[in-house]
């Protein structure tokens, strides 16, 4: 019951309070203030309450400070002993306009009040009535006079100079982001509106009243809804003439094509103007504010003009601009003049678009291996890398310095041929392009060169040469050539291939042990093969020797000797000539005839030296030996010389030292049996007699009265000495290699006969008749390089002999 | 008195020849004497004869003192009959600074020039000529030389040729590479005379001797009373055959075929 009653109790109390609202609420709301004159008894307190036909009036400031802000006093009137009172705004001194209690607010002396017009109010569409300009109650108070439909909304204005009014440009959109609540009554705890924060800068809201995006949610008390707003931001200033005197400034600013230098701009071209400019630069403070520090571009243009190309830019940069109509060409200020103008635009130059090119480029074979490039970056299909197959894979590594992903098609052009190369993955700035090709049943005569054209996002190269060639032939190297006597001398180019040898040939193909005869495969190796010669012998029954090999590359017309035989065509003939060919000649030294070598001993004869020094050989006919203690070699001496295997260089006498005298030097006193014999053993009992043969191990005289032949190899020790005297003549058999002392015989002394074992005589030769010394290696063709004799000098052999042997008498006379 | 360059075969035919005038003067003598009567002209022609023998016995014994000198070097030489004798003298040749013989040397054959000296037997010492160098030098000789230097290092023996063209100078041979022997030097367009000099202060070993023998005969004993006399010379060098040196020498044709 308590409860009950106290619950009555409540509802009766806010009945009452309700009931009082009421009244006062029509009291207010008829402008007309019926008060008690006692304290408390309503929301109004007013004074003479006991009035008796005045009342006292509340007084208004004599000016409210600020500009055009208002405020309000209330008005008594006494009726039935009581002072009523309605409230009205001030009024200002200099906010006169208007009427009744609408009260324009004041501007400071000089200026006026200018409200922004119609157009303004961007997006304000919903505004019907007329507001009172008052940034510090925004939105402002709606005044009584202000009612009706078809009303202009009045707000944000500003105090301009007389003469001057508020205009404004709006320039560009913000974006707020409000949180509101929605309570138990389904009202939302914030309004969601943009709000002014310069007295130039006028924000309109498309919604600034009501979170429609949140109400169509249907979201429950306690929810929360985050929205977003969109607002514009407006430049406002006060211009001379008016708004704006009719121009029409340029509109629609917006930027062409951009490149990282280029660029060009757009706009709609105002109207009623003189003058149109068109400022670009750095700064966007500047260009706002007619460049009066500087701006790139400074220039009067045309004034139907609607576009623009700036060039020479630098790149990654960001650039502004704004296109301004005068309506005085003459006599013109801009800045701030918001109606004259384009908005401000700005763009960003991209950097510089550097055009992709080919970093490396690869041939890869059938196994995907790669095949290096030969000279001069070529390649061709005969190449043993590519294992003999026809399909090839190109490989290029693309490289885009503005970064891979840059790059969006290649190709690449062969033989007239374009094929599309698959892009890889980017990788930072390289990205590879492979394209496989076939080439079975291709065959062409021409190294070609590969170009690609790539492609990026700003740019084409267009079709390049990569600098690498390429060529796809049969491989088929035509062969030819001769084979000539060289025996006067070979050599690089030319010497030893003039005199034809008779004799076949054929090309013994190394790898596939085939004999050809017309066509070589380039990269395979071929080892000729002539008169039926065989790898084992490969000059079969030539009579001759020391190949000489001449290689002719006749599609490049170059000339090179091997010192092989075998030879590969890849190496020696080049793949990129026009007509790959091969001439292959092949020069002989034809066998050489027995001869003679002296080495430390003068060679000298009385009628005739017939020398058989070969060419081939590169000795002489007197050298050093040094190995034997004989520095220099001897002088070749006779009245006739002549050589036996034909070679006439003038050089063949001597080495080191050429000495050679076309004359008999000879001693005047004679030697032979007899004179030695009186000599030595009359006179001092020296030597042996009757001696038939000698062996190793003979030393002393030997005296043999006859013919003395040397079938054995005669050995005589350092400091020793054997000296042989015949009467007849001595002849070395083959079965002698070595033999050695001071041999001595009236009717010469010989060496004949064919033996691969060379004689070599250590000692000296002397006879009053010939040397012959005409021992031939049984193997003739050693005969082109070696000496079958050899007579080395012996100095220690004289000494070694008896010194009584040396005295000699002589000045015999008389006194 | 004449001076004979003859040989012992030479001599021997002249001391034949000289017997045959003996016998010749004699029967002239007889005859003439015969011819011219016979009596006062005999005492004179024996005393002619008498000196032409003694003559011969000086020369013989001066000759066979140089053999007695060569096979024993003994310097007094005593016929076996004991009426003739010779006095030898030995000069060695070369020693000094500078080796001349003064013999002419045919183009084609060789002087020796020994740079080490020889002991008695003839065969080689052990002193050789210290020098660096020595020049190799013609007198009034132009053209060319082949100077061979033979030198020895251990136990071995080595040859150096040379070949010089002299024009009436010098040529100077490098003798440091051993233990210097010998220098055989050889003209070889024309002949001539030359000499060698040590370059260094060094001392040439004797090259040989001239050997000098004087025949007596008709005295008691040697130098003593003698009637008559005959010197003789002779030189004795160590000479090394020049195709010994030469190494391959053919006085007909060297041949390889």
């Amino acid at each position: 019951m308590l409860n009950a009653e106290f619950n009555m109790k409540q509802i009766l109390h806010i009945v009452v309070f309700f009931l009082i609202f009421l009244i006062l609420e029509f009291f207010v709301s008829s402008k007309q203030i019926y008060a008690e004159c006692y304290p408390g008894a309503g929301v109004q307190t007013f004074p003479n309450c006991d009035c008796v036909g005045s009342c006292v009036q509340e007084a208004c400031p004599a000016n409210p400070p600020g500009p055009c802000v208002g405020y309000f006093t209330t008005e008594f009137n006494c009726s039935a002993d009581r002072c009523t009172g309605q409230i009205r705004q001030c009024t200002s001194t200099t906010c006169t306009s208007g009427g009744g209690n609408y009260v324009p607010l004041s501007c400071p002396a000089g200026s006026v009040l200018s409200c922004g017009a119609q157009g303004e109010q961007y997006a304000n569409a919903a505004c019907t009535t007329q507001q009172i300009c008052d940034s510090r109650y925004f939105p402002s108070y709606i005044g009584a006079n202000c009612g009706g439909s078809n009303n202009d909304c009045y707000k944000n204005c500003s105090c301009c100079a007389t003469g001057t009014t508020r205009s404004c440009v709006d320039g560009g959109n913000y974006v707020w982001t409000t949180t509101a609540t929605r309570d138990a009554f389904g009202n939302w705890s914030s309004e969601k509106y943009c709000q002014n924060n310069h007295d130039d800068t006028w924000i309109s809201s498309a919604d600034p009243w009501w979170p429609l995006s949140c109400e169509a949610l249907r979201l429950n008390e306690g929810d929360t809804c985050n929205f977003n707003t969109t607002c514009h931001k407006s430049t406002c200033s006060c211009v001379p003439g008016g708004a704006c005197g009719g121009l029409v400034p340029p509109t629609n600013p917006s930027i062409g094509a951009t490149t990282s230098t280029t660029a060009t701009l757009n706009w709609t071209d105002g109207s009623g103007g003189t003058l149109q400019l068109i400022r670009v630069g750095t700064s966007q403070a500047q260009v706002m504010t007619g460049c009066p520090g500087g701006c790139l571009l400074v220039a009067s243009i045309p004034l139907t003009q609607r576009s623009i190309g700036l060039t020479n830019l630098t790149p990654q940069t960001t650039y502004y601009w704004r296109v301004v109509e005068f309506l005085d060409a003459n006599n013109y200020v801009d800045f701030g003049n918001v109606c004259l103008s384009s908005t401000t635009q700005q763009f960003t130059t991209p950097m510089t678009n550097y055009l992709p090119f080919v970093s490396t480029f690869d041939l890869k074979n059938n196994l995907g291996t790669v095949v290096s490039w030969d000279s001069g970056n070529k390649n061709h299909i005969c190449k043993t890398g590519f294992n003999g197959s026809k399909l090839v894979t190109f490989n290029f590594t693309l490289v885009d310095l503005n970064g891979a992903s840059d790059i969006q098609t290649a190709q690449m052009r062969w033989n007239g041929g374009v094929t599309n190369l698959v892009l890889g993955a980017p990788s930072g700035i390289t990205r590879e392009a492979t394209a496989t090709i076939d080439y079975t049943g291709v065959n062409g005569v021409n190294t070609l060169p590969v170009y690609v054209d790539i492609t990026d996002s700003q740019a084409d190269t267009g079709w390049y040469d990569t600098g690498y060639s390429w060529k796809v032939w049969n491989c088929d190297v035509p062969v030819s050539g001769s084979i000539f006597d060289g025996s006067a001398g070979q050599a690089c180019n030319n010497t030893g291939f003039s005199t034809p040898l008779a004799a076949s040939v054929v090309y013994h193909d190394v790898n596939n042990n085939i004999d050809q005869t017309t066509n070589l495969v380039w990269g395979n190796s071929y080892l000729p093969l002539v008169n039926g010669g065989t790898v084992g012998n490969i000059d079969g029954n030539l009579q001759a020797s020391g190949r000489f090999t001449r290689l002719i590359d006749a599609g490049v017309g170059t000339t090179i000797c091997p010192s092989a035989s075998q030879f590969d065509v890849g190496t020696n003939v080049s793949a990129y000539s026009t007509n790959p060919s091969l001439v292959v000649d092949l020069s002989y030294i034809k066998t050489q005839e027995n001869w003679f070598s002296g080495r430390g001993v003068d060679i000298r004869s009385k009628t005739e030296i017939a020398s058989g020094v070969p060419v081939t050989a590169n000795s002489a006919l007197s050298v050093d030996n040094l190995a034997i203690g004989i520095s220099n070699n001897g002088f070749v001496a006779t009245n006739s010389f002549r050589n036996t295997n034909g070679w006439n260089d003038s050089n063949q006498y001597g080495s080191p030292h050429n000495w050679f005298v076309n004359k008999a030097v000879m001693d005047n006193k004679k030697y032979n049996y007899q004179s030695i014999y009186n000599d030595y053993f009359i006179k001092l009992g020296e030597g042996v007699t009757g001696v038939t043969t000698i062996s190793t191990g003979d030393t002393g005289v030997l005296f043999v009265n006859g013919d003395l032949n040397i079938e054995n190899d005669v050995v005589v020790s350092a400091n020793k000495y054997l000296m042989v005297v015949a009467s007849g003549k001595i002849n070395i058999g083959v079965g002698a290699s070595r033999v050695d002392g001071i041999y001595v015989a009236d009717s010469g002394i010989g060496a004949t006969g064919d033996s691969d074992n060379s004689l070599v005589i250590n000692g000296v030769l002397y006879t009053l008749n010939n040397i012959r010394l005409a021992r031939s290696y049984a193997t003739k063709s050693l005969n082109n390089t070696l000496p079958a004799v050899i007579v080395n000098y012996r100095p220690d052999m004289i000494f070694a002999m008896p010194g009584k042997l040396n005295k000699v008498l002589s000045g015999f006379k008389e006194l | 008195m004449k001076q004979l360059k003859i040989t012992n075969y030479e001599l021997r035919i002249k001391q034949s020849k000289g017997q045959v005038a003996i016998i010749v003067l004699l029967v002239s003598a007889i005859m003439l004497s015969l011819g011219l009567s016979m009596s006062k002209k005999e005492v004179v022609d024996v005393k002619i004869a008498t000196n032409d023998e003694l003559l011969k016995k000086a020369f013989d014994a001066a000759e066979s003192g140089i053999n007695y000198y060569l096979g024993t070097g003994g310097t007094d030489y005593a016929s076996p009959a004991g009426d003739s004798f010779a006095k030898i003298t030995a000069t060695n040749i070369g020693v000094g600074q500078t080796v001349d013989f003064g013999e002419y040397v045919p183009n084609g054959s060789s002087e020796s020039y020994w740079l080490v000296d020889h002991i008695a037997s003839g065969d080689l010492g052990t002193s050789y000529l210290p020098d660096a160098s020595v020049d190799v030098c013609g007198v009034g000789f132009s053209g060319l030389v082949e100077v061979n230097y033979f030198y020895k290092i251990g136990a071995s023996y080595y040859l150096r040729r040379n070949m010089y063209d002299l024009n009436s100078s010098c040529a100077t041979v490098d003798t440091s590479l051993g233990l210097s022997v010998l220098l055989s030097v050889t003209p070889v367009i024309n002949g001539g005379k030359f000499y060698i000099s040590a370059n260094n202060g060094g001392t040439f070993a004797s090259q040989g001797v001239d050997v000098s023998s004087l025949g007596q005969a008709g005295g008691t004993q040697a130098g003593a009373n003698a009637q008559a006399d005959k010197k003789l010379n002779i030189r004795q060098r160590y000479k090394v055959p020049g195709f010994m040196t030469s190494g391959m020498v053919a006085e007909g044709s060297i041949l390889s075929d």
